[in-house]
Formats: C-alpha cells, sequence, structure tokens
C-alpha cells in the first residue's frame, strides 16, 4: 500500500504575547508586550497509508489541530517535511487541493444565510464536476445521510446535527482521497454521532479514501480507528493499532469483588491498587496479565459472592499516557 | 474547443459566487438599505453645504455654480460605484481565520473577493438610478452638458478608479496577516483619507496650492477629483492619457506589491480557530 501522507520532523511554533490580569498591565502592554514562542507542534514524525484511517488525539492545545492545518497547507511549517499525496501541502498547487476535504467541526464552510445546496452548486462549480455525477453524488449523499429538506433551508436556521451532515456533504462532494476529520462529533447528540461516524466508516470503505480523524470522543476512535496517534504538548506519546494501547503491557483491568462479610483494606493489600472501597464491595485496578491470578486468589481467600472484570475505560489509559505513567 | 470549455468552467465558479453573493444581498435587505441611506445622506451633507457656500456668487475658485453643482451631483456616481466595496470582509477573514475556508479550494482568493466586490457594485448601481432619478427630481439641479468625449474619459477614469480602489482596499486589508485589528487601516484609509483627500468633500484645487501639491501626488485624486475634472473637462486635452497612463501604471505597482505581500502573509497566517 501506498504512502498517503508522511511527515518528517514537523514542528509548527507560534509567538503568543503574555499580558498579566490588570488594567496597569493592559497599559504597559502599549509599548512592552512580552513575547513567548510555543510549540504547538515539536518535532513530529509519522507516516499514513493511503485508505487508512487514523485517530488522531490529544488534550486540548495538544497540537492536533495544528498538525492538520500544516498537512492541508493552511499553515507553513517552523521546520520539518510533509508530503500529502506526493505534494508539499502549501504550495497550495491545484490538484492537491483537488485531491483533500477538511472539516472542522466548528468552522464551517457552509454559506450561513442561504441553504446548503447553494454551497454544494458552488463546489460542483469549484471543483468542475459534471452535471450528471454531481446529481449521482448528492443522492449517495442524501440517502447515506438520510438528507431531507434541510438542504434546501437557510444554513443559520439549522439544527448543529443538520448543519453537521451538509457539511460533511460539502467537504465530500469532489470526493477527496484525503480528508482531515476535525471534531467532527463534537456537539452532536448520541444518535447523531452513530450516525456520523457511521457514515465514516462506510465512506472510507467505499471510497478508498486516507482519513485522519481527530475527536474528543474516545467512541469515535475506538468505532472508527485501527491506528491510532497521540500526541500532546506538541510532541507524539503513542503511535500504535489501539489494540496494543487496550491490552498492552501496562494495560489494567478493575476487578470488583462483592463480599458476604466486611475484609478490611490491610487484608486486600498485594492483590492490586484499591480504587474504591465501600462496606462490601471493593473495586481493584490490576495489570491485565495478572487479573486470572487476583480473581482466583480473592475467590480462594475471601467469601466473595460477586466478581465482575473489566477492562479499565480506554480513557483511562489515555490520561495514565499523558500523565507518563 | 477543450481549451475554451476549460476557462468557461473556471469562469463558472466565480459566476455561481456571484450568484451567492446575491441572494445574501437579498437576506441583510435592512443592512443594504441603511448602507444607501448613509451614501445618499452623506451627498446630501456635502451637496448642501456647497449649495450654500456658492449662493450668491457666480464662481467659487475656478468652478462656476454649474460645474460646481455637477461636481457633487454627478459624483455622486463614483461615491456609489468606486466607493462600495467589500475587502474589509478580507481583513476580518484573515483574523478571524475564516480565510481558510478559501485556501482549502482550488479557488483564487483575489478573484473570490474581485467578484463580490463587482456584485457589490452592481447591486449598488440598480439603486443609483433610482436615488439619482430622485436627486435630479427633487433638487433639478443646474448641470453643466458635458462633451461625449469628456463623458468617455469619465467612464474610463472611473472604471479604473474603481479597480485601484478595490486594490488599495484589497492591500489594506491584507495588513490583518499582521495585526489583529482590521478594522483600523480600512477606517483610516476608506474613511478618513478617502474623505479628506479624493476630493469627494472639497475640490481639491479649492485648497490651499501646497496641500493641493501634495495630495495630486497620492492615489487618493484618482479616485474622485480626476474622474470629475474630467467629466467637466478642466483637464487640457494632452494630459489626459498621460493621467490615465499614471492611473493604470499605479494599479499595476499595487497589483504587484499585493502578489508580494499576499505570499508573505501566507506564510504569517495563523488559521484561527478549529
Amino acid at each position: 500500500m501506498s504512502v498517503a501522507i508522511n511527515i518528517k520532523n514537523l514542528s509548527r511554533h507560534f509567538e503568543v504575547h503574555d499580558k498579566k490580569p490588570g488594567l496597569k498591565s493592559s497599559l504597559k502592554s502599549i509599548w512592552n508586550r512580552p513575547k513567548r514562542i510555543v510549540k504547538a507542534v515539536d518535532d513530529i514524525s509519522f507516516q499514513i497509508k493511503t485508505g487508512e484511517l487514523v485517530g488522531f488525539i490529544g488534550p486540548n492545545g495538544a497540537g492536533k489541530t495544528t498538525t492538520l492545518k500544516c498537512l492541508s497547507g493552511l499553515l507553513y511549517p517552523t521546520k520539518g517535511e510533509v508530503e500529502v499525496l506526493g505534494f508539499t501541502p502549501w504550495h497550495r498547487k491545484r490538484d492537491f487541493l483537488k485531491q483533500i476535504g477538511f472539516i472542522m467541526g466548528q468552522k464551517g464552510q457552509l454559506w450561513w444565510d442561504i441553504p446548503p445546496q447553494e454551497t454544494f452548486l458552488l463546489n460542483q462549480a469549484i471543483y468542475e464536476i459534471p452535471d450528471k455525477e454531481y446529481k449521482e453524488r448528492i443522492r449517495f449523499f442524501r440517502s447515506a445521510l438520510n438528507i431531507k429538506k434541510e438542504i434546501s433551508i437557510q444554513t443559520r436556521k439549522l439544527s448543529l446535527g443538520q448543519r453537521m451532515k451538509c457539511e460533511l456533504v460539502a467537504a465530500l462532494i469532489h470526493q477527496p482521497k484525503v480528508i482531515f476529520l476535525d471534531e467532527p462529533t463534537t456537539g452532536l447528540d448520541v444518535i447523531m454521532q452513530d450516525k456520523v461516524r457511521d457514515f465514516i466508516r462506510d465512506y472510507n470503505r467505499e471510497f478508498k479514501a486516507t482519513i485522519i480523524l481527530t475527536s474528543h470522543y474516545m467512541k469515535d476512535v475506538q468505532a472508527l480507528c485501527r491506528r491510532l496517534i497521540v500526541i500532546d504538548k506538541g510532541k507524539i506519546h503513542f503511535d500504535d493499532l489501539l489494540s496494543k494501547l487496550k491490552n498492552g503491557p501496562g494495560s489494567q483491568k478493575t476487578l470488583t469483588l462483592t463480599f458476604k462479610d466486611e475484609v478490611s483494606k490491610k487484608d486486600l493489600k498485594g492483590l492490586g491498587k484499591i480504587i474504591k472501597y465501600e462496606d462490601l464491595r471493593v473495586t481493584l485496578s490490576v495489570k491485565r496479565k495478572n487479573a486470572s491470578r487476583v480473581a482466583s486468589q480473592a475467590l480462594e481467600k475471601f467469601p466473595v459472592t460477586d466478581l465482575n472484570i473489566e477492562d479499565i475505560p480506554i480513557e483511562e489509559t489515555i490520561k495514565k499516557l499523558f500523565q507518563g505513567q | 474547443m477543450k481549451r475554451l470549455s476549460k476557462s468557461f468552467s473556471k469562469a463558472n465558479k466565480y459566476i455561481v459566487i456571484a450568484k451567492n453573493t446575491l441572494q445574501e444581498y437579498f437576506v441583510y435587505r435592512t443592512n443594504f438599505f441603511f448602507w444607501r441611506l448613509r451614501t445618499f445622506i452623506s451627498f446630501l451633507v456635502f451637496y448642501f453645504l456647497w449649495l450654500a457656500i456658492a449662493h450668491g456668487k457666480t464662481h467659487v475658485g475656478s468652478y462656476t455654480q454649474a460645474q460646481l453643482y455637477t461636481y457633487f451631483v454627478i459624483g455622486y456616481i463614483i461615491r456609489t460605484l468606486v466607493f462600495s466595496t467589500r475587502t474589509s470582509d478580507l481583513g476580518s477573514a484573515i483574523t478571524q481565520g475564516s480565510l481558510s475556508r478559501l485556501l482549502l479550494k482550488p479557488l483564487g482568493v483575489f478573484k473570490f473577493f474581485f467578484t463580490r466586490d463587482s456584485v457589490d457594485k452592481i447591486f449598488n448601481f440598480f439603486f443609483l438610478i433610482f436615488e439619482f432619478s430622485l436627486i435630479l427630481f427633487l433638487f433639478k439641479p443646474e448641470l453643466i452638458t458635458p462633451l461625449p468625449q469628456n463623458v468617455l474619459y469619465f467612464l474610463l477614469s472611473t472604471l479604473l478608479a474603481i479597480i485601484s480602489f478595490f486594490l488599495y482596499g484589497f492591500l489594506i486589508a491584507l495588513i490583518s496577516f499582521w495585526t489583529d485589528t482590521p478594522w483600523s487601516g480600512h477606517w483610516l484609509f476608506g474613511v478618513v483619507f478617502v474623505n479628506l483627500f479624493s476630493g469627494q468633500a472639497i475640490p481639491l484645487d479649492l485648497l490651499p496650492q501646497p496641500v493641493y501639491n501634495v495630495l495630486i501626488n497620492t492615489p487618493f485624486p484618482y479616485f474622485y477629483y480626476y474622474p470629475m475634472q474630467l467629466f467637466l473637462g478642466k483637464i487640457p486635452e494632452a494630459q489626459i492619457w498621460p493621467l490615465l497612463a499614471k492611473s493604470i501604471l499605479l494599479s499595476s505597482l499595487v497589483f504587484v506589491f499585493i502578489k508580494s505581500v499576499w505570499k508573505k502573509g501566507l506564510i504569517r497566517y495563523q488559521s484561527y480557530g478549529n
């Protein structure tokens, strides 16, 4: 499989002004503005193969969107090399721009005061899509996203969910080969999140598009991505299969034990880390590989009436990753 | 044939942009109405002011009463067509990050804004016909009858003024790549400088000679003063083509400068917002 995206030692720094609170500091800032360099992206490298759907996650300000903006040519990097479909993005070549799509969850491309169909028609003209194909694609999107009358209603009068569906159409009508999805499900209700997820999955399968997805919802990433890249403070902390993060050597499970009689904390010491301790119930965190052994030890030693073993939620694993644990 | 169809499809996107822009105007009817009202009122202010100044006099400076009224009444066409511009939207798009929407598409940002500006002028033009008729009907101003060639020079210089005003506006908007306050530049250029120095408030040759000498060496007289001088036939035949050529040259230089500033600006572009 060929490489669609290749990043080598990419860095993007921003200069920001520091200002202390208060009027005095505001007055001072008229002639003296202390500057600071923020390393939004700091020397990252990775490759993405054609047709891959990769999750790109990190906390707020981690550098996700900045990376996507460098990949799409919106930002010039401070240093490093980037190739997307063989193009240097910030050269903004016509053939490159015709093959990418960028969906920004917070910043749409639909014209605010006129119905979405007018934006679609504009995109048809921009991407030079023949009439017949355009109609077929609109039909496809309407059925895949269950879009009805909303395309003929003024954009500003649409609900967030309706708008996001139309944003997807506007960004994908030219069938881009590389798609940057920046928090496409933010603010959507659970049902709409599911619909958008299903659509992204189907689209990736049908059109073999290379997709990078950023999201704050781990459900998005778990449902869609095999590979995960975790970024924080501009550095990549993890780049591998999602399953490896879940089942890796450091991965944990939780053991919830319910007892017939009270068991002291002291007696439970040695089994694992106590997360929660209630009257007759205790929740322990244990290493995945030791989970079965600890469970049988507990069953032997204590009056256990109920036992439950669960994977630690992926959010917890990632939180630990960010905390360097 | 293939090349022709390709250039048509390239032009087609700007036709659709024009259509969408026009649709936006119909949404913001009140906004547009107030803009027209503002233009009309500011015309009335200057018209009545000069009516009062010229009252009882045969000449004001080198202008007869009829020439002076013509200067302001015909100047209403310039106010409408030259000074209506959407270039300040570019400044906001840069500082707020919405420029990204355009940069992600195979689309010329310059052409995009030029299309929107042209639509703005066409829309304003329809109102101009009505308002101009209203001015003639209400005030029945005593106007001069220009020579046909002077009308042609006037139209040509107005067209050049439209283009150069757009170019300067575009250039001013590009300052937003370096500063977060796009409106200050537009306010200074579009409101203060243009109002004072283009001749729309005072015919520049009525100003003290040293001030006049400075101002005619700036781009501002090309927006209003010179087109009106051409209409009034106050510029000698031999100076007309060099004047128009100078206007074209200035615009060409600004265009080249825009290209260079645009390239440097894109490197600094921060694409704010997700």
